[in-house]
């Protein structure tokens, strides 16, 4: 999709359709478990996409994306479970405190990419979760914070704010990168000297990457920790941190809209295979492999193309003229 | 107390050396950011389980099965999961990270995700100025200074390891020498694995064999690699026996719980303030 280009109804159709989809969900399904499937399935695409904004968007490999988790959920639980502060409150704080420390890992690591960048961000969050069990007093250790307000007590409501949250989210990271902004993130990951060259203040661009995604992290961590009333040191690990990315990279790096149908994917997936055992990380796990070979842009490109297809064959006929064309092929 | 530390610290340099060297052949010469380095740490332990406690094979019998099956294991994960990436090394590191995982979840639904216990392979114990140690902590600090010493006449000494030097140095000018790169890229893969198959094996007995096993070695082995400089056996050596010691004398002087936060504390202000390691250069990139 070029940037500056006018929008029409068209273009946004797929969102609309997919958001439309999502507000109704809950008149079929009437079952307070899938409810609940589907909150984690809304946390998991929010947190995704700010992964993709570091990966997909500025190519910035940080594996130690549950630091940003970790801090906002630990923040958010100490503000509700000492001061007392309501949710709606302390998730903001939350994000506002994993993008301090998003800001402060990207300072730090400036100049750093690739494997360096992936080992320095792991070794942040792997300090951070030490830290968080040795001071005992404040965050109880392995055991973790409990007792936190849950979000809602209804079910219904809890999917609402839930997918209000992710839609804020990923509609406020796509104004971002369709903006000049995108196209600035995507020039350091292609090849950050030429933009240096053309007079790109490059440090800025990446410290606004990290801070955005920070924030993110933090937000979902925080919504994480009050929906299921508890907080532990496992959500700097790399396990949460590694399902995120993986969400992100089903879905299609640098998508943002891919995250969420990934999240929905493997999280349905998930709950169709319950019977078969517990095996979560092993199907994410295979499924990300096989994407990663068979499909490296994800799923979402594809799936957005056939239904870009579709929507011309439908009706849009006599809009399909050279623009249209132009349009698909920068899609790809 | 300080001949334990002596010995000790000897025992852990030992392990650390046998998986960064490995990790440094990997990334200088196959040039791959291998995050699943500790795996092949891991499956060697299961795999040694398995032969010498689950089908009651002897020993070295166990051994030599393990190595070589995490060998080829490597080499087929390179083939099939590696290659198709195309030297895209975000891609990369992503993907051997995720393999690592889904190793960890394929051991933890066969062995289940309690530590399986590995039989001591020499009993007794040796008396060294006052201080007993177990045979089995000596044996992995001989084993792992022969089998260094072993791979470093292999790679100065014969044609094959000349031609992995000059992948090392320029892969262009080796190609045009008639070396083929792809094949040295495997042969790297199969010795890497080895190396770290071997460490697994030689602690499996007193440290615990468990599915998560692979991710404290593997941040170590970076740790080194990038302490020590990339390109320098000497410099990954040195740089194991730097971590080994001060894990121990921090563990002996405070707790041992605060081991892994040297190793991360290492490899933070390493990368931070001195990316190029004490000798040779930067990885990568």
């Amino acid at each position: 999709m070029p940037i500056g280009q006018a929008r029409t109804l068209r273009d946004h159709l797929p969102g609309l359709l997919g958001l439309g989809a999502l507000l109704l969900l809950p008149a079929v399904v009437s079952d307070p478990y899938v409810w609940g499937i589907l909150v984690m399935a809304n946390l998991y695409a929010f947190l995704a996409a700010g992964f993709d904004i570091l990966l997909g968007y500025a190519g910035l490999p940080v594996i130690g994306y549950g630091l940003f988790v970790g801090v906002g959920a630990y923040l958010a639980a100490l503000l509700n479970l000492s001061l007392g502060l309501p949710p709606w409150l302390t998730i903001p704080l939350g994000g506002l405190g994993g993008a301090l420390f998003g800001l402060l890992l990207g300072l730090s690591c400036l100049r750093l990419k690739g494997l360096y960048l992936a080992l320095a961000s792991f070794a942040a969050a792997a300090i951070c979760e030490k830290v968080v069990i040795v001071f005992y007093d404040l965050t109880n250790g392995h055991e973790g914070l409990s007792g936190l307000d849950p979000i809602s007590s209804y079910p219904l409501l809890d999917y609402y704010l839930s997918l209000l949250v992710m839609a804020a989210g990923t509609t406020a990271l796509l104004m971002v990168v369709r903006s000049k902004v995108g196209l600035v993130l995507n020039s350091i990951k292609d090849n950050q000297e030429a933009a240096e060259a053309v007079g790109i203040d490059t440090t800025r661009y990446k410290l606004l990457a990290f801070v955005l995604a920070s924030f993110l992290g933090g937000v979902g961590g925080g919504f994480l920790g009050h929906y299921t009333m508890h907080v532990g040191p496992n959500m700097f690990g790399l396990h949460i941190a590694l399902t995120i990315i993986m969400i992100a990279i089903v879905g299609g790096l640098g998508t943002i809209t891919g995250s969420i149908g990934a999240s929905y994917l493997l999280i349905i997936l998930n709950e169709a295979l319950r019977e078969v055992g517990e095996a979560r990380l092993l199907i994410y796990t295979v499924i990300t492999v096989v994407i990663m070979l068979a499909l490296p842009k994800g799923v979402m490109p594809p799936l957005m193309n056939l239904l870009h297809r579709g929507l011309r064959l439908l009706r849009l006929r006599r809009r399909d003229n050279w623009e249209g064309g132009l349009r698909d092929a920068s899609d790809t | 107390m300080l001949t334990e530390i002596l010995i000790y610290g000897s025992v852990a340099s030992a392990v650390y050396a046998m998986l960064a060297i490995g990790l440094s052949l990997m990334i200088g010469i196959a040039r791959v950011m291998n995050l699943a380095h500790g795996t092949f740490y891991m499956l060697g332990a299961y795999g040694v389980f398995t032969g010498a406690v689950l089908l009651k094979l002897p020993l070295s019998a166990a051994f030599a099965l393990s190595v070589s099956a995490v060998g080829c294991i490597a080499v087929a994960l390179n083939r099939v999961c590696l290659r198709p990436l195309k030297g895209n090394l975000d891609a990369m590191l992503v993907m051997t990270l995720i393999l690592a995982l889904m190793f960890e979840e394929v051991i933890q639904l066969i062995f289940g995700p309690r530590p399986r216990p590995v039989p001591y392979f020499v009993e007794g114990r040796l008396l060294i100025f006052g201080v007993s140690v177990p045979d089995q902590r000596l044996l992995v600090v001989a084993v792992a200074a022969a089998v260094i010493l072993g791979l470093w006449l292999f790679i100065a000494r014969t044609r094959v390891g000349g031609a992995i030097l000059a992948v090392a140095q320029d892969p262009e000018a080796a190609a045009l020498m008639g070396v083929d790169s792809g094949r040295i890229t495997l042969l790297i893969h199969f010795l890497a694995a080895f190396l770290a198959a071997a460490a697994g094996i030689l602690v499996s007995p007193f440290l615990s064999t468990s599915p998560g096993m692979w991710l404290w070695p593997l941040v170590k082995a970076f740790t080194i690699v990038i302490l020590g400089g990339l390109g320098s056996i000497w410099g990954s050596i040195l740089a194991a026996v730097i971590l080994g010691f001060s894990e121990t004398i921090v563990s002996f002087a405070i707790s041992s719980r605060l081991t892994e936060l040297v190793a991360l504390a290492i490899l933070f202000l390493v990368i931070i303030l001195r990316p190029s390691g004490l000798m040779g250069s930067r990885v990568g990139n």
